[in-house]
């Protein structure tokens, strides 16, 4: 339904390519999604695909025209939902809906009898003659969608559906754009900087960053690339740098990726390998600040291609006045930004290391002060390496019991919560660390020792949220 | 082409209906120029071979025209508006015929003027100027008003389109208005003027729509000289509309 060759777009006398040769297909009656931070070239395709811009270079065809030469053909097969909703709030749901028609060449009793079917199926034929103005956010949205699909177009292309919408209009608009998919067969090409809003909706995932499109594939192909669970840790600054040879050499790790404050390591089982690496860090004397277990998300395919998290990516806006300041403007930024303080510069060095590091252990004693957390003591050595693996596999084994028990969605579910669960035992950690160690009395779930209070209660509990979510 | 431009067109005027505040605003400033300009400069119909009766007959299609300055001047604001809210990507991405996107905006900012033109004619019958009674002639003045106000419209639109800004736009628009005026005949016949304003007055759009506007409202009726003035106008808006649209295009690539 569309095919993408060698697609280049350059903007203004730079030629900054805002999108690198990309290639990618699109089958018809497929959901596909262009996954990737603001600023990584989607909407720019989103807008060559749709004929708004013209391609600097390769060759775009959407349901079989090129959008250069046959563009009247692919406009009238298609429907276009910008970021910014076009629709005029001076005017009622139902005269948006008849322009637009108009506009698709679409007349008389036939336009009329389109635009109540698209009030209906998108539940606004009550507020059809209100203003627009008085909509809400989703409604909006709605809206936007119904003037896209009244020509019955081939295929809908959707740029940040959801952007500034709440989970509960979000959630709904996920449903209708699953039942035009399924109903009408509709082909939907959407943009996303919303993992989760890839991971549901789409059948196929593109990951784009920079430009460059970095890998396609199904949400469950990309994730099982990365074979097994992630673990995250986080170190005190230096740290790493020790942690990462140990890591890189132990058996159970399959892959060691850097991140701005520790490492992330991908394993095969992950409630299992967390006590091991714990205690192999711990016998070398390595510090860990903070430990979180994960079951593969996209955002973990994201980190492999591009050594980045999503979130990290965002490309640099330019301030409203950077038009003035000409090609300097991150020059003049950098100028009139912070300049540091008494200890560190602006690009984040420290001013005189040996000041900062007298000032360190005159404050609080400096790394010593720390008195450990629940699991670990202050020199890094577990504080019952027997009491948290025993705690680490009776959660794994849960999980797999209930993996077993419940349906296809459930594996999804599950590790949400077993992530919900091992956040809780962290908080339960830094408690402790606050506490003086010995003062925290456990939370509702686990005591002190690491032990659940009430294994039953809790099991009981996992399952509702998981329950919960699969609801949604 | 022309179907695509009329439901655009009709959709602005329908939302300007609901806001006729604004265009009664618009409206008060013209009328009151009118009385105080008539009273104001009553004494130079006077003077030896002032074309007129009276100086408010003089001036009637001279606020007209200041009205289609003011008026459209500003109709590159709300394109600008109307890009950043998307609505014009809404159009782009429909089979639209991609001139009528511009061609309903300008003919709906001048449409707008040309309601407040019938109120003016509307007052000025009232105040007894010395209107031609042919209702033909009327409408052929109204006509070469509009047409420069699509003109001014269109001219505002580009500039929108290539400064990307509305407040440079507010001030290109100021900038150009009030010399324009002061250069055609608007307000003082050329016989009057002193001669390099004279020279300007030649090359100025403005000063060609006001001798045709003039010369149906309250002059003589003459064809020929109507004739003569609205095909320049015709010109200038053909030509302003014509690089409006280009711009437009172009900066769509």
């Amino acid at each position: 339904m569309i095919r993408v060759e060698g697609l280049v777009k350059t903007y203004g006398a730079s030629k900054k390519r805002s999108v690198d040769n990309l290639s990618f297909e699109v089958a018809g009656g497929e959901v596909f999604a262009f996954l990737g931070p603001n600023g990584a070239g989607k909407s720019t395709t989103a807008k060559v695909l749709t004929t708004l811009l013209a391609p600097s270079a390769g060759r775009v065809t959407v349901a079989g025209f090129d959008v250069v030469r046959q563009s009247r053909q692919v406009r009238e097969c298609i429907g276009y939902v910008a970021q910014h909703t076009g629709i005029d709030h001076f005017m009622t749901g139902r005269e948006n809906l008849m322009l637009i028609g108009h506009l698709y060449r679409l007349r008389g009793a036939h336009l009329e009898r389109r635009v109540d079917e698209m009030l209906a199926y998108f539940g606004l034929t009550e507020v059809a003659d209100q203003m627009c103005a008085s909509y809400s956010g989703g409604m909006q949205r709605k809206l936007d969608i119904a003037t896209a699909l009244l020509h019955n177009p081939k295929v809908l292309f959707l740029d940040e559906p959801t952007l500034g919408l709440d989970a509960q209009s979000r959630i709904d608009l996920w449903n209708y754009v699953r039942r035009l998919n399924t109903d009408l067969g509709v082909t939907v090409f959407l943009t996303t900087h919303y993992l989760d809003e890839a991971d549901k909706l789409a059948h196929r995932v593109g990951i784009i960053a920079g430009g460059v499109l970095q890998c396609v594939g199904t949400p469950g192909e990309l994730k099982d690339m990365l074979k097994g669970d992630s673990i995250a840790l986080t170190f005190e600054a230096g740290v790493a740098e020790r942690a990462r040879p140990l890591l890189r050499s132990a058996p159970f790790a399959k892959e060691v990726l850097d991140e701005e404050d520790g490492l992330r390591i991908y394993v095969d089982n992950g409630g299992e390998t967390i006590a091991e690496l714990i205690s192999l860090l711990a016998g070398h004397g390595i510090k860990v600040k903070s430990v979180t277990l994960a079951r593969p998300t996209l955002d973990d395919v994201f980190i492999k291609f591009t050594g980045k998290s999503m979130d990290k990516v965002e490309e640099k806006v330019k301030p409203w006045w950077a038009q003035w300041a000409g090609d300097n403007w991150e020059q003049v930024e950098a100028e009139n930004s912070w300049s540091g303080n008494k200890w560190v510069n602006a690009d984040g060095s420290a001013k005189d290391q040996q000041a900062f590091d007298a000032w360190t252990q005159a404050e609080g004693g400096g790394d010593a002060a720390w008195a450990g957390n629940e699991w670990v003591n202050a020199d890094g050595t577990p504080k019952d390496a027997a009491a948290f693996k025993a705690w680490a596999e009776g959660e794994a084994d849960k999980q797999s019991e209930r993996v077993s028990g419940e349906a296809p969605a459930a594996p999804e579910a599950s590790a949400d919560s077993k992530e919900e669960a091992m956040s809780e035992a962290k908080q339960g950690g830094s408690a402790g660390q606050w506490g003086g160690g010995g003062g925290w009395q456990g939370n509702e779930w686990v005591n002190a020792d690491g032990t659940p209070k009430d294994a039953e209660a809790m099991k009981k509990w996992l399952e509702e949220s998981a329950a919960g979510k699969k609801a949604e | 082409m022309f179907a695509d431009t009329y439901y655009l067109f009709a959709k602005y005027m329908r939302i300007t209906w609901r806001m006729p505040m604004w265009t009664l605003f618009g409206l008060a400033q013209p009328l009151i120029w009118l009385i105080i300009f008539s009273d104001l400069f009553s004494g130079m119909a006077k003077l030896q071979g002032w074309p007129t009766t009276s100086y408010a007959n003089f001036f009637l299609p001279g606020v007209m025209v200041m009205t289609v300055l003011f008026g459209s001047a500003w109709a590159g604001v709300s394109l600008l508006r109307e890009i950043n809210l998307g609505a014009i990507d809404k159009m782009m991405v429909t089979p639209i015929h991609r001139g009528a996107v511009l061609l309903s905006r300008v003919t709906h900012a001048a449409a707008t003027v040309i309601l407040q033109c019938l109120v003016l004619i509307g007052v000025a019958y009232v105040m007894g100027l010395d209107l031609n009674g042919s209702p033909l002639k009327i409408g052929a003045g109204l006509v070469a008003v509009w047409t420069l106000g699509i003109g001014f419209a269109a001219l505002s639109n580009g500039i929108a389109i290539v400064i990307r800004r509305e407040e440079p736009l507010v001030i290109v628009g100021n900038f150009m208005t009030l010399p324009l005026m002061f250069f055609s005949s608007a307000m003082m016949p050329v016989i009057y003027m002193p001669e390099w304003i004279q020279v300007l007055a030649v090359v100025n759009p403005i000063n060609y729509a006001v001798e045709a506007a003039r010369t149906m409202l309250v002059g003589s009726g003459d064809w020929v000289v109507f004739g003569k003035g609205f095909g320049i106008v015709l010109a200038f808006t053909i030509a302003t509309f014509t690089w409006a649209n280009m711009t437009f295009m172009k900066s769509r690539k």
